[in-house]
């Protein structure tokens, strides 16, 4: 693959106040292939939920993209006009929400709110669309999508619902499709079927998406390379295997070993000392410094760039050079 | 929806520099918000003009003057700089008269706003936490309050036990209150079912300590501004009753008075009622304002 | 006593039988319809001193319901609630509020659980205030030593709920929970709001003070490895029930109810390279208000038969410490 679907690079985005700015997002750059799925993965506050809703053109006032490009295809979105970037959504790129009660209109049935969007981007009449609705819902596994198309929202279950939002994003098939916490407001057996049904859809279509979660759990099952996003940067990136055999950055080593797990022993968790710092006192230097185990005076100082340690393995970080796979591979290929 | 969120998050500042303070705050977050401002310096100028009156006033108001009737304001032909807004119809100085109807139309507006609040944060209070019987039957009350027009009601009552300025007080706050009743309750309701209430339960906290500790302190934002939105109402109120003749009586005045008895020289001495019907409306607008600018204030969100 | 002993006769702290709680569903405004969601439908638990208990379940399963008819706050419609032998539904109101000294608790969402209007002195402080006759002083001095029990730092005690992260606004409401050295603490979903990086943090300490205080936990919440880590037993509800209660290790490594199973199989997994595509449970979970005749879990069962619709199964001791509730119990 030459060209990447999507091309972030260097995206800065800034919120003007009477307090002052404040950058959530300061120099995000990560590519997304066709076909492939990009998590995005980080803490409350990391800048992940606003970097996606800046492809969109959707980042809310007072915020502003003031630096950056955001490439998709090639085509920079950052410089489109608002009704080009219009055109754009739900019809090359979509997105689905974290909370699919509201972001269904409560008020119109599941058919009208989806002939409503293909209608928008696709020369259908109304039988068309009717009938492409319908055959968007069993590609999302509804039972009985005929009936379903004249239902209202509160009449479906949350993950019932949340196959709907999958459905309308996917129905005008789009390119790129940005999944912002999808699994995270449902239960554990339907979390279970959605994270299914994506891996399907991702076998079927040939979609890049981009998951943003928090939960690394849903990284595992889905993922194919992985963002680590720490104070509005990228501090890690690889590919899925890699962040979970060879972490490189000490925040993703910490995340990591905070979760608890299925298997193994039950210890104490490494957890993560202190708490997720907000855009608005972020520390100088590394931004992870005050939280690193292994923060050195450098860190306090300098700010580390993002660098390819290993092939295809991004890091932000001055140390953690030895990790083990690194020195391994260092030693492999200088003799 | 979320980003939304995240960002509010993000955007809300801990305060590092920590005593800078309290009253250097307020007037730093006052002098930001310029309608806020506008307002304070409003209300502050005809609560200045009530305390004063007598002493601002260049004549007595009743003081009559039968050669200088129905003169205009100063600047209009036949004005001039001894009645600067202009004389009625017994010859009284109208800006005279206005300020000292302040003091009675500001007395009426907050004293029956006091009286009005006391009754509807009690049974809000009440009727909202204990719920049951007593809110049916508070609520009951509320409906019966809401069905009878309120204009009529106090007509009828102060028909009855005669006009005066306490009277009045008592009539304005005892008809308004359902307002705050029914604020107060919903509120308490909401609050009632947060964890934070559940928690006090949890630790053995009793009915009384959980509604002043936790429920009231959180009501009174709301309240407050309610309460001072309704200062302006209540002072329209009295001047529509006033207007009807059942509110303040001669000799004392009031702006709504000055109102009613301006309403026969509309056509050829407009002055005698715009007047005081400007202070009317400025008052009120600039109450408005600072209601709105102290709900900002009182929002725990916005005060760091 | 000797340690072995202990293990073999914990003393029961809290007991719960055929505990029930139906809310009233009103239809209509004039002549009444009254339906009922039955929130938790028949729940018998036995609480040992010392132990972690962990609840979990999916939402609408009765897990919170349980645990606020556990502290006292929510009348049972049916059934007993035993705390060292005295029943709590027949308590009076004072009885009532000073065994609320022993069982305390700890909520979701700690943006929500804390009086903004409280100072955190005013609110660690306070639960002291109401039940013991420590001066200002006393309670000042045990507050900044709670404040430290919980990794917070002292100077912080004029602060406002609003000036703290959400990890410290938790650690705030631990501290108040732990102020009159309760017996046991009810923990709903202490951590399902946090940062994952802080929930790590707040487990450790929950398992420290558990630790250090002797404390009895009942962990409630929906996320099944953060109760692995926790709990020492685990009971699973589905809609009002507990279909199945045992010993950690046996219920991760046996489980012997088909919606344990399917549950276990629907947590994401550990490691991308065990991936795999089957999907464990097909279905929505049931209306509460209208719940399935027999199992109630017959609707999404895989071994499902015709007894299952029909006869609603009574949880059984099956092994030594495993009870379920099935009719036909899975065998490893």
């Amino acid at each position: 693959m030459t060209e990447p679907l999507l091309d972030i690079k260097n995206l800065r985005i800034r919120f003007r106040s009477d307090e002052g700015t404040v950058k959530p997002v300061n120099g995000v750059s990560f590519q997304v292939n066709e076909g492939e799925t990009v998590a995005v993965v980080g803490e409350s506050g990391c800048g992940k939920s606003l970097t996606s809703l800046s492809i969109l053109g959707l980042v809310p006032s007072p915020g502003e993209v003031f630096e950056g490009e955001i490439r998709l295809q090639g085509k920079d979105l950052t410089k489109l006009k608002k009704n080009q970037m219009r055109k754009l959504r739900g019809n090359e790129i979509s997105m689905i929400f974290q909370e699919p009660m509201t972001s269904l209109n409560p008020v119109f049935t599941i058919g009208n709110q989806m002939t409503e969007v293909i209608k928008l981007h696709q020369q259908l009449d109304k039988k068309e669309s009717i009938n492409k609705v319908v055959e968007m819902l069993d590609l999302v596994g509804i039972p009985e999508p005929e009936r379903v198309v004249r239902q209202f929202p509160h009449q479906l279950s949350g993950g019932m619902r949340q196959r709907v939002m999958i459905a309308m994003a996917l129905s005008c098939n789009p390119k790129l499709l940005i999944a912002d916490e999808p699994t995270t407001a449902l239960d554990v057996t339907i979390q279970a079927q959605i994270l299914n049904l994506m891996k399907k859809l991702k076998d079927e279509l040939n979609t890049g998406v981009i998951l943003i979660t928090h939960d690394l759990g849903v990284v595992a099952e889905v993922a194919d390379r992985v963002v680590v996003m720490y104070g509005g940067e990228v501090v890690e990136e690889a590919h899925v295997n890699e962040i979970f055999d060879n972490p490189v950055h000490p925040y993703t080593r910490g995340l990591l070993s905070s979760v608890p797990k299925m298997t193994g022993s039950v210890e104490e968790l490494g957890a993560i000392q202190g708490s997720v710092p907000t855009p608005s006192q972020m520390p100088k230097g590394c931004k992870f410094h005050p939280r690193c185990p292994i923060a050195t005076d450098l860190c306090k100082d300098e700010h580390p760039n993002l660098e390819e340690t290993l092939p295809n393995h991004f890091k932000r970080c001055f140390h953690m050079e030895g990790g083990s796979i690194y020195e391994q591979h260092k030693r492999e290929t200088t003799t | 929806m979320n980003a939304n969120t995240q960002v509010e998050q993000n955007m809300d500042v801990k305060p590092h520099h920590k005593e800078q303070s309290r009253v250097s705050k307020v007037f730093k977050q006052l002098w930001k918000s310029k309608t806020g401002t506008v307002g304070l310096v409003i209300v502050l100028c005809v609560i200045l003009m009530a305390v004063f009156a007598d002493i601002i006033a260049p004549y007595d108001h009743t003081e009559t003057n039968v050669s200088a009737r129905l003169l205009p304001p100063f600047w209009m032909e036949g004005g001039s700089f001894n009645y600067i807004l202009g004389t009625d119809n017994l010859g009284r100085d109208v800006l005279s008269r206005i300020i000292i109807g302040s003091k009675v139309s500001l007395l009426v507006g907050i004293a029956s706003v006091i009286v009005a609040g006391a009754i509807g944060l009690f049974l809000g209070l009440v009727s909202g936490y204990y719920g049951k019987w007593i809110d049916q039957v508070i609520m009951r009350l509320v409906d019966s309050f809401l069905a009878i027009p309120n204009i009529l009601f106090m007509l009828i009552i102060l028909a009855v036990i005669g006009p005066s300025l306490t009277s009045i007080i008592i009539v304005l706050g005892v008809t308004t209150w359902v307002i705050y009743a029914r604020m107060v309750r919903s509120e308490t309701l909401s609050i009632k079912e947060r964890d934070y209430v559940k928690s006090a339960r949890a630790i053995g906290a009793s009915d009384y300590r959980i509604i002043k500790k936790y429920i009231l302190p959180n009501v009174v934002s709301s309240f407050i501004v309610i309460a001072t939105l309704n200062v302006a109402t209540t002072i329209i109120l009295e001047s529509s009753l006033s207007f009807l003749g059942l509110g303040i009586q001669s000799p004392d005045v009031s702006w709504g008075l000055m109102l009613s008895d301006g309403r026969d020289y509309l056509a050829t001495s407009w002055w005698v009622a715009t007047f005081p019907g400007l202070a009317i409306t400025i008052t009120v607008l600039g109450i408005i304002f600072l209601g709105d600018w102290l709900r900002d204030m009182l929002d725990p969100k916005t005060k760091s | 006593m000797s340690s072995i002993k202990e293990k073999q006769l914990p003393n029961v702290l809290m007991e719960v039988k055929g505990l029930k709680k139906h809310f009233e569903v009103k239809k209509g405004y004039f002549n009444k319809q009254v339906s009922y969601v039955k929130a938790v439908d028949g729940v018998d638990i036995t609480i040992y001193e010392g132990e972690t208990l962990g609840i979990v379940g999916e939402s609408g399963c009765g897990k919170s319901t349980t645990g606020e008819m556990l502290l006292g706050l929510l009348k049972p419609s049916e059934g007993v609630v035993k705390f060292k032998g005295k029943d709590m539904t027949e308590m009076s109101k004072k009885e009532l509020r000073d065994i609320r000294k022993d069982i305390q608790v700890i909520f979701q969402d700690p943006f929500a659980s804390l009086n903004p209007r409280m100072t955190v002195e005013e609110l660690i402080g306070e639960p002291l205030e109401i039940h013991t006759s420590m001066t200002k002083s006393e309670i000042k001095n045990k507050v900044i030593e709670l404040l430290e029990v919980v990794g917070l730092n002292s100077e912080q005690l004029k602060r406002y709920p609003h000036e703290f992260s959400g990890g410290q606004r938790q650690r705030i409401g631990i501290a108040r929970a732990l102020a009159l050295n309760p017996k046991i603490i009810i923990c709903d979903e202490p951590v399902s709001a946090l940062d994952v990086s802080i929930q790590a943090q707040i487990l450790n300490l929950l398992k420290k003070l558990q630790r250090e205080y002797n404390l009895t936990l009942v962990f409630i919440a929906h996320g099944l490895p953060a109760v692995r880590n926790i709990s020492d037993r685990i009971a699973v509800m589905y809609l009002g029930k507990i279909i199945e209660i045992t010993e950690r290790d046996q219920l991760f490594g046996e489980p012997m109810h088909p919606y344990t199973e399917a549950l276990l199989k629907s947590i994401p997994v550990d490691h991308p390279k065990w991936r795999t595509n089957c999907e464990p449970l097909k279905g929505d979970l049931p209306n509460p208000a209208n719940p399935p005749s027999g199992c109630t879990f017959h609707t999404r069962c895989p071994y499902a038969q015709d007894i299952c619709k029909n006869k609603v199964p009574n949880l059984e001791e099956v092994k030594i410490n495993h009870f379920t509730a099935c009719h036909f119990p899975l065998k490893q």
